[in-house]
């Protein structure tokens, strides 16, 4: 899972349903969750919360790109984990690391290396947002 | 409202174990005592019905004073209009269904109540039936009828389910819900297991080496964190396993298998028998009608 700490910059909610910005040591993550301010405290600008993605959840494009996603990270890869299916990609934005899980067909067709510069991309219904 | 507070040496496996509760009960609501063997649980019952004395302390339901050590107060089991249910019934082995339930009220008059509870419990087709005629779930219907023919202020379960399959379990458990619904008594459970302790309390103690751990909802006592994740089931480790680069953990949620793809950092640390909260975001599960 990867985690980082950040602090709640905006919440918009309607209904049962909020987007949530947090900054987390400089990267700006936009969260989707079924919850508002008065069903999750935490919820509330300024709050120290958690965000939590898994590894499978992160998408890696390498190249420009011009999708819809709204958390796109640039970072660099530090290294990878050949597996024979699946492969891990760890990535380090500043100073930041993160991971992902991809297919090792996927990085074969990428031809990604260590080193690599790479947008790590993240959709915001992905992404939970816990109380710390 | 019930008040609570006792102590008491009590003498466990690895020497003397202080027991020290305080706790209140709000009228009319189900709490659970949630905790290990050992970790006093019965030990509280047991000194609420006044079939162990505590060293000190003092037991208070509503005015009534059950029990006060400076007062030198300490009412005897009968006059505290208890109800206990075992997880063994102890029915009366002779006696049918209809038998146990009349033998037990106080009011001979209150004929009335029989068929209430028969009706409640759903022991109508089983009320000329002696004990060896009936499974280890009707039994315990039987006992809990019987218990609640008494009328008492407070009834006290201690792991009544305990020796029942999951099925009957489950079926006890809405019997449960029923009756505190329909007579509203004050009520406290002894349970060690967590779902359980979801389904039935409003509240829950945590029992801990004879010290109050936690308490609270269930939901804030057994789920550490509050996550925006709105599906948390909680489940225990089964195994964990190597797949490539990622781990699969296998949890028993209720009786279902569930496995939770799991990454090394995180899989290292688990093992199996650990309890566990499985949390999703509420956008992945799939709805679909089965019937």
């Amino acid at each position: 899972m990867n985690t980082l700490k950040g602090q709640v910059i905006s919440v918009e909610s309607q209904t049962n349903l909020s987007l949530v910005r947090v900054d987390a040591d400089g990267i700006v993550i936009s969260a989707v969750v079924t919850d508002t301010p008065s069903s999750a405290p935490y919820l509330n600008e300024g709050s120290v919360v958690a965000v939590l993605f898994k590894e499978g959840d992160v998408i890696i494009g390498k190249g420009p790109v011009n999708v819809s996603l709204r958390n796109q990270i640039p970072a660099t890869v530090s290294s990878i984990e050949h597996g024979q299916l699946l492969s891990k990609i760890h990535l380090l934005h500043e100073h930041t690391n993160l991971a992902s899980i991809i297919t090792s067909k996927s990085v074969k067709r990428l031809n990604l290396q260590k080193g690599d510069q790479v947008m790590a991309m993240i959709k915001t219904n992905e992404i939970l947002i816990a109380d710390t | 409202m019930m008040t609570v507070k006792l102590h008491r040496t009590l003498e466990a496996p690895q020497g003397p174990m202080s027991l020290e509760v305080d706790f209140e009960i709000p009228p009319g609501q189900l709490i659970t005592l949630y905790g290990e063997s050992g970790a006093g649980k019965t030990s509280v019952l047991r000194m609420l019905s006044g079939l162990m004395l505590p060293d000190y302390g003092c037991i208070t339901f509503d005015q009534d004073i059950w029990f006060d050590s400076e007062k030198k107060i300490n009412k005897r089991p009968q006059e505290r209009n208890i109800g206990y249910v075992f997880q063994d019934y102890a029915l009366f082995p002779n006696m049918t269904v209809d038998e146990q339930i009349r033998f037990s009220l106080k009011n001979k008059s209150e004929k009335n109540i029989i068929s209430e509870l028969i009706d409640v419990l759903e022991l109508g087709n089983l009320r000329h039936r002696t004990p060896v005629m009936l499974s280890g779930g009707q039994q315990q219907r039987v006992a809990l009828a019987r218990v609640l023919a008494c009328k008492p202020h407070l009834l006290l379960l201690d792991e009544p389910l305990s020796a029942l399959g999951f099925n009957m379990r489950q079926r006890l458990q809405d019997y449960i819900i029923s009756i505190q619904h329909k007579y509203k008594l004050t009520t406290i459970l002894v349970s060690h297991d967590v779902g359980e302790v979801y389904r039935l309390s409003q509240s829950v103690i945590w029992l801990e080496d004879g010290k109050i751990k936690d308490q609270g909802d269930p939901k804030s006592v057994f789920s550490h964190k509050q996550t925006s994740g709105n599906f948390q089931l909680l489940g225990e480790v089964l195994r964990i396993e190597k797949a490539d680069v990622i781990y699969i953990t296998t949890v028993l949620i209720g009786n279902s298998l569930v496995k939770v793809v799991t990454e090394e950092s995180e899989a290292i640390k688990l093992k199996a028998g650990d309890k566990v909260l499985v949390a999703s975001k509420a956008f992945y599960p799939i709805i679909q009608q089965v019937e």
